[in-house]
């Protein structure tokens, strides 16, 4: 690579990621501004580090609740379709079928909603969560476990099918029952794809906003996105404080992301190199 | 080492959570009878606090008795959540509804008749003095008045002054108020202050406007199909509104500001007008004032029809949920809370925080530091007729979403008045 | 493995999810999809009406415009993010110190809420209190000041640039694993053969990777007909649903003005046209590469 090329390079990655971070940054200073400076003078620079956006916005939004519930949600959530899609990607990648037709179609039936979007789905979910009896952050599970099983089947069946066969045989040898095959020998070889998959989820779960926007009706309920949306609602002139709470949402994301930035990454290419 | 850490997040994870949901719930015990008021702000204490000081008073006077909790959310989310609510029977046992909503509630039998509640207390029936007749219908009296609404313009004295404006008076024209709008603009302030962005229900000030097309005496027609909207009156009066825009009274940024921003603009003196109602008065005297005037707005001299209008019309309803009285400590509680809400007490609670209630009761009035409401109370001193509803709330929910998306499309020239009006009729017309 | 392949496991550990998923992802479509066939306010019976629903959406101007803007969008941020989110993984797929960290810092927007990414850039392209036009004012170019949101015209443009810096974090992550897996030693034979870089993009890189550009086009397609926190932010669809796209105004008809049965009808109509679009695009693609 000659020098002038290279120099280039740098100029364009550089200039390239400041571009990308720059709304960041813009909201990180406009938090520390007083809310008659963001409206009159947008471009002035902040006077000091003043924390009363913040103060505010702690104040005023129940952030441990927020977080409890979004929390709650993600755990229930994620414990529960990670149980029931590891079992029938389990089903579909490593047992036998007689006909194959069957078995590509329960696939193909499983992965059409990777295309399906939630809007279509809004209305009718909540009445078929009130037929259930489901309110509140509770109608939130069964969407969310509803959401991730294309997702969840297309990561898990493309990453069992890889596994050699020969494992399962010697197992099965040794008097494995189905259960030991499962959760002793497939589960741990697939820990990789398990972790990524939580973490995707996680994020996704952490995010939602269309289905919180209708399930949510109390605000002891709220998620986060709910929250946020809920608190720009309340203080709409409050412009401070809503930078500084989105802030404050925004940074936990980062911290989490910086931690598993190589699964989110790897379950967000494979997601995509894959289907 | 990656499974470990997942798996200590996620029990961390579960840990707090557990923590937060028993934090959050209520850890005492209490006998008190609870009903839900469901209200059409996100934030009752400072967006509506004469109805969040009547709660909390009357909360307090029946401690361990009744207890009175709010549902709140903003005008639209709360539109949206009662109709879900009422989808699976999770109404609130109070809540505040708009008037075209509610006729389709009581006709879905979903709310209460509360001719029994005024006719055991006679003396509430006196004080409404024939307000309420606006919330009855064969299914009988499905809601009472949340309030009394005076609407029209406010402005700041002081920027009129530094502009070199007349105060505007009843006799302004139409012509005077453009001329005002050019000067103040040209002075550096926005004109008038209103905002589009989830605020269609914000446009108070027009009312006056279509009063004086002649809407009160039309309605039955535009309703009946025989005129429709696009006639020449409503086509006339259009042409004001955008005639408004063209003068330049508006923020730039109209489509991306709520009402609550563009109250803003006036609270901290950067538009000089600002069209709504006496619910705003408490928040125009902390910032404003004795600098704060009120109008109804201008007359228009090509209009054949009356032109001397107050508007000082019955709110939207607060209605009581039917499933109430399926549980008779319930209907107690509902029945006592009414009670409360239009005695002379709550009364007193709400001139005082510069909101006319409904009610009538002798010996209620402003104190003098009560600047907004005072003039509003000297506008009503003209003893002008005043419609028995506000043009927007005569119309079923389809017509009235329509009016005022037309509204605001003429405001910001989105729609010439011929296609706004248009519009307007083929939502009748969809219905 | 085969006599533990027994039909009562495999049905056994299957039907869970299956369940799960017919119940909340199939079942609603088809609830949906016989909703946009009713007249329904939300409040007692729906009313069956046929097709009303349907020829009345053909009629509607607004959602001719909301329609539009969904193009608009789709066009825009398909144009952008493909050719830049591959131009980009050119430049961070050479050996440069500290490309990690600003690939990672690229991909960032990608993690945060949807609706936060919406607030965040009301206060960059709002006309009076943003960036954008308080940076133009600043530096003498206030002739070039926008309504960037919230105006007649350029809010669905504006919806697709920050759809693309949201997205284009991901998208170059997805380019930079397709073009790792191109064998070196093809790269290499291009080399000795003197081909310019741009030479060998076109014609070594691009071929090599048709299915990571086509699976991200997917991506695109897709995930454009879901922006809904964006536009709730930025406009809420106004002024007058002139910057809605489909599934807001689906979604404003539905529960802010509660005509269940046409926001479901506008639900469905937004569905089948993102399949449609998605389909075809697979048809071309997959037609083409059966010729070569």
């Amino acid at each position: 690579m000659n020098k002038k090329r290279k120099v280039f390079s740098y100029i364009l990655m550089i200039l390239i990621t400041f571009l990308c971070v720059f709304p960041f940054l813009w909201m990180l200073m406009l938090s520390f501004k007083s809310n008659a400076d963001i409206v009159a003078s947008p471009l002035s620079l902040p006077k000091g580090l003043d924390f009363s956006n913040y103060k505010n916005a702690l104040r005023t939004l129940n952030f441990p609740r927020m977080y409890g519930n979004t929390i709650l949600v993600c755990v229930i959530s994620i414990l529960i379709e990670l149980t029931i899609t590891f079992l029938s990607s389990f089903v579909i990648s490593r047992m036998e079928f007689r006909s194959q037709k069957l078995r590509s179609l329960i696939y193909g039936y499983l992965i059409l909603g990777l295309s399906i979007s939630p809007f279509i789905l809004l209305f009718p979910v909540y009445r078929i969560n009130v037929f259930f009896d489901l309110r509140g952050k509770w109608g939130l599970v069964m969407p969310y476990v509803a959401s991730s099983i294309s997702f969840n089947t297309l990561l898990l069946t493309g990453y069992l099918k890889a596994l050699p066969d020969e494992i399962d045989e010697a197992a099965v040898m040794d008097g494995a029952s189905i259960w030991d095959l499962i959760v002793k020998v497939t589960l741990p070889m697939a820990k990789s794809v398990v972790a990524t998959i939580v973490i995707f989820n996680v994020l996704y779960i952490w995010n939602e906003f269309p289905y919180a926007s209708v399930m949510l009706r109390d605000a002891s309920d709220y998620t986060l996105s709910m929250g946020a949306s809920f608190f720009k609602g309340t203080y709409t002139v409050d412009y401070g404080g809503i930078i500084a709470m989105s802030v404050l949402i925004i940074i936990p994301e980062l911290i989490f992301y910086g931690l598993f930035q190589k699964n989110i990454v790897e379950g967000m290419t494979a997601g995509a190199v894959k289907g | 080492m990656k499974k470990n850490l997942v798996s200590v997040i996620v029990t961390g994870a579960l840990a707090a959570s557990t923590v937060a949901t028993m934090t959050a719930a209520p850890a005492f015990a209490d006998d008190a009878v609870t009903i839900k008021f469901g209200i059409h702000v996100a934030n009752p204490a400072e967006q509506e606090p004469v109805t969040n000081s009547i709660v909390e008073t009357f909360n307090k006077e029946n401690e361990g008795k009744y207890k009175v909790e709010f549902v709140a959310s903003d005008t639209e989310s709360h539109s949206k959540n009662m109709k879900l609510a009422a989808t699976d029977g999770t109404l609130p046992e109070i809540f505040w509804i708009d008037a075209s909503e509610a006729p389709e509630y009581s006709d879905a039998g979903l709310l209460l008749d509360l001719s029994d509640f005024l006719n055991q207390n006679a003396d509430i029936k006196t004080a409404l003095n024939g307000m309420e007749a606006a919330f009855s219908d064969d299914n009988g009296q499905y809601g009472l008045p949340y309030q009394c609404n005076v609407q029209g313009f406010f402005y700041n004295k002081e920027l009129f002054d530094k502009a070199g404006v007349e105060y505007p008076t009843d006799d302004t024209t139409y012509d005077q108020f453009i001329d005002m709008i050019k000067k103040l603009k040209e002075s550096g302030v926005t004109p008038l202050a209103i905002g589009s962005k989830n605020s269609g229900f914000a446009m108070w000030e027009f009312n006056e406007f279509l009063s004086r097309y002649g809407w009160a005496e039309n309605i039955d027609k535009y309703k009946s199909g025989e005129t429709p909207f696009n006639n020449d009156d409503l086509a006339a009066c259009f042409d004001k509104v955008s005639g408004i825009a063209e003068a330049g009274a508006f923020p730039d940024n109209m489509a991306t500001i709520e009402y609550f921003d563009a109250k803003q603009l006036f609270d901290n003196g950067s538009a000089a007008m600002f069209g709504t109602g006496q619910w705003d008065c408490a928040e125009f005297d902390e910032n404003l004032g004795d600098k704060v005037g009120f109008w109804w707005g201008p007359k228009f001299e090509d209009s054949a029809y009356d032109q001397n209008i107050d508007m000082k019309v019955p709110s939207a309803p607060i209605v009581v949920s039917a499933a109430a009285a399926d549980d008779d400590k319930k209907l107690e509680a509902v029945y006592e809370f009414l009670k409360f809400y239009y005695g002379k007490e709550a009364a007193g609670i709400s001139y005082a925080g510069s909101i006319f209630p409904s009610t009538n009761y002798d010996g209620l009035s402003a104190s003098d530091s009560q600047y907004a409401m005072n003039s509003m109370i000297t506008a009503l001193g003209n003893g002008w007729k005043t419609p028995s509803a506000a043009p927007d709330q005569t119309l079923s929910a389809a017509v009235q979403e329509q009016l005022y998306d037309s509204l605001f499309g003429v405001m910001q020239g989105t729609y010439s008045s011929a296609d706004a009006l248009d519009k307007m009729d083929q939502a009748k017309a969809n219905e | 493995m085969h006599w533990l392949s027994k039909k009562r496991y495999k049905i056994g550990l299957t039907i869970p999810t299956i369940l799960v998923y017919s119940v909340y992802i199939i079942l609603p479509i088809l609830i949906a999809v016989r909703y946009s066939f009713s007249k329904y306010s939300g409040l007692g019976k729906p009313k069956f009406v046929g097709w009303k629903n349907y020829i009345r959406l053909f009629h509607d101007p607004l959602f001719w415009s909301s329609f539009k803007n969904t193009m608009i969008m789709f066009i825009l941020a398909f144009a952008l993010l493909m050719v830049l989110a591959f131009l980009v993984a050119l430049l961070l797929n050479q050996r440069l110190v500290g490309v990690d960290f600003c690939k990672a810092l690229i991909y960032s927007p990608a993690i945060i809420a949807p609706i936060i990414v919406g607030i965040i850039w009301v206060y960059i392209l709002d006309p009076n209190i943003g960036f954008l036009n308080g940076l133009l004012d600043r530096i003498g170019l206030s002739a070039l000041k926008q309504k960037w949101i919230g105006g007649n015209t350029l809010t669905p443009y504006s919806i697709a640039v920050i759809y693309f810096w949201q997205q284009l974090g991901y998208l170059v992550t997805i380019f930079i694993a397709g073009l790792k897996m191109i064998p070196g030693e093809i790269l290499e034979a291009a080399d000795i053969d003197g081909a310019r870089p741009a030479q060998k993009v076109m014609y070594v890189v691009i071929p090599m990777m048709k299915t990571t550009i086509s699976n991200v086009a997917v991506l695109i397609i897709t995930g454009v007909f879901k922006i809904f926190e964006i536009v709730l932010q930025t406009t809420g669809g106004g002024p007058n649903h002139v910057s809605d796209s489909l599934v807001t105004y689906s979604y404003s008809m539905t529960f802010s003005s509660s005509d269940y049965g046409y926001g479901m009808s506008l639900a469905t109509i937004t569905f089948i046209v993102s399949l449609l679009i998605t389909g075809i695009y697979m048809a071309i693609f997959r037609d083409k590469e059966k010729k070569e």
